[in-house]
């Protein structure tokens, strides 16, 4: 063997790689298909079992949004009722005070300068809410800014005593 | 790929193993039990593993038959699972530096006196044997290999290069055994 030359040797080797892939098939000493089958089939309950679970899983939280959206959009709308009715009574209480204006206007005089003088302010910020006022008439804020203003400009009209008898 | 693997599967019960079916699972288990042992037992060289090896490779491929997309053939779809199943068994029992030494070669005249090559070869140290398997028999290139392993083509190579190195010493010990006996 060492007196061969490389190439031999490989001629050689190849021999025995073909041999060893002419070496025979081996066979299990045990039926496996038994024990295969076996756990084949829990795999697929598993696998089943799981879908099942996944499935509920979505459906539940299918089942948690609608609830959600059940129970929200009713008291969402509630409150917007109660806003909007708030608003009403705002608007209609602001009606009320341009009524009494008008009313203290035809009765009454301006009596001094300095009450000529606030009026005018207070015409000129009214002026200004009307004007946002139109271009957001559901604005509650504006509404009681313009509540405030009115009441304020009646009082200015009224002698002291009325005021304070309105006052009481 | 090895003759034993060189078997053709009909498009029927491929669909019907995608779909689930054991009865298809069946026959791939007649057909590709064989096989999968000898490969099993080749890297192994242990009867039990081999038969736990065939067994997680059936269901492995029973499992993932739905992602098959007949790139390659179905047999070598499969031998690749079994190499990689039977990989994952020869890593469980040590680590892979572990693996590559040899047990106890046989250098000595007293272990090669009467060896054959299938003896020569199951005395190669376990990653070596696999190697030489894989790359002699099964015709998987260096590349495989190395992807099998997780490991680089030179890793293959080297491997390859003691194992066919051993071998040949086995297998030469055992010639001037049996010559120093006859005379």
């Amino acid at each position: 063997m060492t007196n061969k030359t490389k190439v031999t040797c490989m001629q050689d080797y190849r021999k025995e790689i073909t041999r060893l892939s002419e070496l025979p098939q081996l066979s299990p000493a045990n039926d496996l298909w038994n024990q295969i089958e076996k756990k084949a089939k829990q795999q697929q309950k598993n696998r089943r079992w799981s879908q099942y679970a996944k499935q509920f899983t979505e459906l539940a939280m299918v089942a948690s949004l609608l609830l959600m959206v059940i129970v929200k959009v009713p008291t969402v709308l509630h409150q917007q009722q109660i806003q909007n009715d708030q608003l009403e009574q705002i608007k209609h209480y602001s009606s009320l005070l341009d009524t009494a204006w008008l009313n203290e206007q035809a009765n009454s005089q301006v009596q001094t300068a300095q009450k000529a003088y606030l009026s005018a302010r207070i015409h000129d910020q009214i002026a200004a809410v009307d004007n946002q006022l139109n271009q957001n008439p559901k604005s509650r804020q504006l509404w009681l800014t313009r509540v405030g203003l009115m009441e304020n400009l009646i009082q200015l009209y009224q002698p002291p005593t009325t005021r304070y008898i309105t006052l009481l | 790929m090895s003759h034993f693997f060189n078997i053709c599967i009909d498009d029927k019960t491929i669909h019907q193993l995608q779909k689930g079916d054991l009865l298809a699972l069946e026959r791939i288990y007649i057909l590709f039990s064989r096989p999968a042992y000898t490969l099993a037992m080749r890297i192994l060289n242990n009867r039990e593993m081999a038969e736990d090896v065939v067994q997680e490779s059936l269901l492995k491929a029973f499992n993932a038959a739905p992602s098959y997309r007949k790139e390659a053939p179905f047999a070598a779809w499969f031998r690749q699972i079994v190499s990689r199943q039977a990989l994952l068994c020869l890593r469980k029992q040590s680590r892979w530096t572990d693996l590559e030494l040899i047990p106890e070669i046989g250098v000595t005249t007293e272990h090669a006196i009467g060896m054959d090559l299938e003896h020569a070869y199951q005395l190669l140290a376990p990653v070596q044997r696999a190697v030489l398997w894989f790359y002699d028999v099964e015709g998987y290139s260096h590349q495989e290999i190395a992807n099998l392993f997780d490991k680089t083509i030179s890793f293959s190579k080297s491997q390859l290069s003691r194992a066919r190195k051993d071998l040949r010493t086995l297998l030469n010990d055992k010639e001037v055994s049996y010559q120093e006996t006859q005379q």
